[in-house]
């Protein structure tokens, strides 16, 4: 996994674990082959009133942003009951390598 | 012949010269004894008026002296003093909030957003004849804002050893060179792709892999990190974007964002839209629509409520 400070020069305390595919940001779970899909998706973690949330981060403050490059897919080629080979595209297992995690500082209160 | 010994005291009486009392001079003669103390309370009165006199000070009399001072009278000085204090309590709140105006309800910054990626090809794969190469397949990607042919490279970058005892990490990628060749390189472990370079695998080494162990990368892995954007300029699958993070907080996401481009490569009909999105309290986005890449943008978050 691709960890990247949102702003390097500040610290980030966010606990993070990862398990298989399953990473943990401030004790939120995803499923990182569970939520990959043909396109890239962004996933954002944010804290609401003190409790982290997978949720839009409107009103709250980020935490984490988590980008899945879309799928993959290999050619494989299959030879049909009537002897034609045909290629198929098939998923290649998620790549946690690929993914890229991006921690957010939680910024200073104002005075 | 002397003068009478002065002393500057006020005397209660004046002694009477009786009718028994003989004529008798000196310091201390009976004759003298008057005029002694006479001249010891005009001492004692000279004194006085000297003193009266530095009061008054240059005013005519003493009394009007005394009447400038009737306009600070206690209760004049603690309005004067309170109202003092309430004026360098009011400079002192202003400052705080001017720089609470340029700090923190006017927050300001630039970002530079990488708005670049593969269109097709540009595959990575291990060498199977050059020891501890990568190849690079044909294909073209999108960069500086032109769409760019990549010819393809056999054993074109090399991937360093790993002697340690530490997994470690670079990245293949691509690069334009000042003759406006294409370049396929890799970085140095643990260091990011140079702003000019356009990412492509990320290369991880295990510990203790070297051109004697692992001649042609076996046991190295190449996680593809691409952006592939094959409908480019045209459509994208998922837009460029630059984090900002505020460094005081908003608050909520009640906030207005301005942004004003300073550069960017590539024409500017290639612009598009470049515009903030995604705010939280701590942070936004600032997505670049267009085909133009290196853009660097000016923003300013404002709230002026906080």
């Amino acid at each position: 996994m691709i960890v990247e400070k949102v702003d390097q020069a500040r610290e980030v305390t966010t606990d993070i674990q990862l398990d298989g595919t399953l990473l943990s940001v401030a004790g939120v779970k995803i499923n990182l082959e569970e939520e990959e899909a043909d396109s890239q998706v962004l996933i954002t973690v944010s804290l609401h009133g003190g409790i982290a949330m997978r949720q839009p981060v409107a009103g709250g403050e980020y935490i984490a942003d988590i980008i899945i490059p879309p799928r993959r897919y290999e050619p494989v080629d299959d030879i049909g009951e009537d002897g034609e080979i045909k290629t198929e595209s098939v998923p290649l297992p998620i790549d946690i390598n690929s993914v890229v995690l991006r921690l957010w500082p939680i910024s200073a209160k104002s005075e | 012949m002397a003068n009478l010994q002065e002393s500057a005291q006020w005397e209660a009486g004046i002694y009477q010269i009786e009718t028994t009392d003989p004529v008798l001079g000196g310091p201390n003669g009976i004759s003298n004894v008057q005029g002694k103390q006479l001249a010891n309370r005009t001492k004692f009165l000279k004194q006085f008026a000297d003193e009266l006199a530095t009061a008054r000070g240059v005013s005519a009399t003493l009394a009007e002296r005394l009447a400038k001072y009737d306009a600070f009278d206690p209760e004049g000085q603690n309005a004067m003093y309170g109202a003092i204090v309430e004026a360098l309590g009011l400079a002192g709140l202003a400052a705080r909030e001017g720089q609470k105006t340029i700090r923190q309800r006017m927050q300001s910054g630039t970002v530079l957003i990488a708005n670049r990626g593969v269109i097709s090809g540009c595959v990575v794969s291990k060498s199977a004849g050059a020891v501890r190469n990568l190849s690079l397949s044909a294909g073209a990607f999108f960069f500086n804002g032109l769409q760019v042919p990549c010819p393809g490279e056999a054993n074109g970058a090399i991937v360093p050893s790993n002697p340690g005892a530490e997994v470690k990490t670079c990245y293949a990628y691509l690069f334009i060179d000042g003759l406006g060749v294409v370049q396929f390189s890799t970085t140095e472990f643990g260091a990011a792709v140079p702003d000019g370079g356009l990412p492509l695998y990320l290369v991880t080494v295990p510990a203790g892999n070297t051109e004697a162990t692992d001649p042609y990368l076996a046991s190295v892995t190449l996680s593809d990190v691409r952006r592939v954007e094959s409908g480019y300029p045209t459509f994208f699958s998922s837009l460029a974007y630059g984090s900002v993070a505020l460094p005081f907080s908003m608050g909520d996401s009640d906030y207005a964002v301005f942004l004003e481009v300073l550069d960017a490569k590539g024409g500017w009909a290639q612009r598009g839209s470049v515009y903030p999105g995604d705010k939280g309290a701590n942070g936004f986005k600032i997505y670049v629509e267009g085909s133009i890449d290196s853009v660097s943008v000016r923003w300013y978050a404002v709230k002026l409520g906080l």
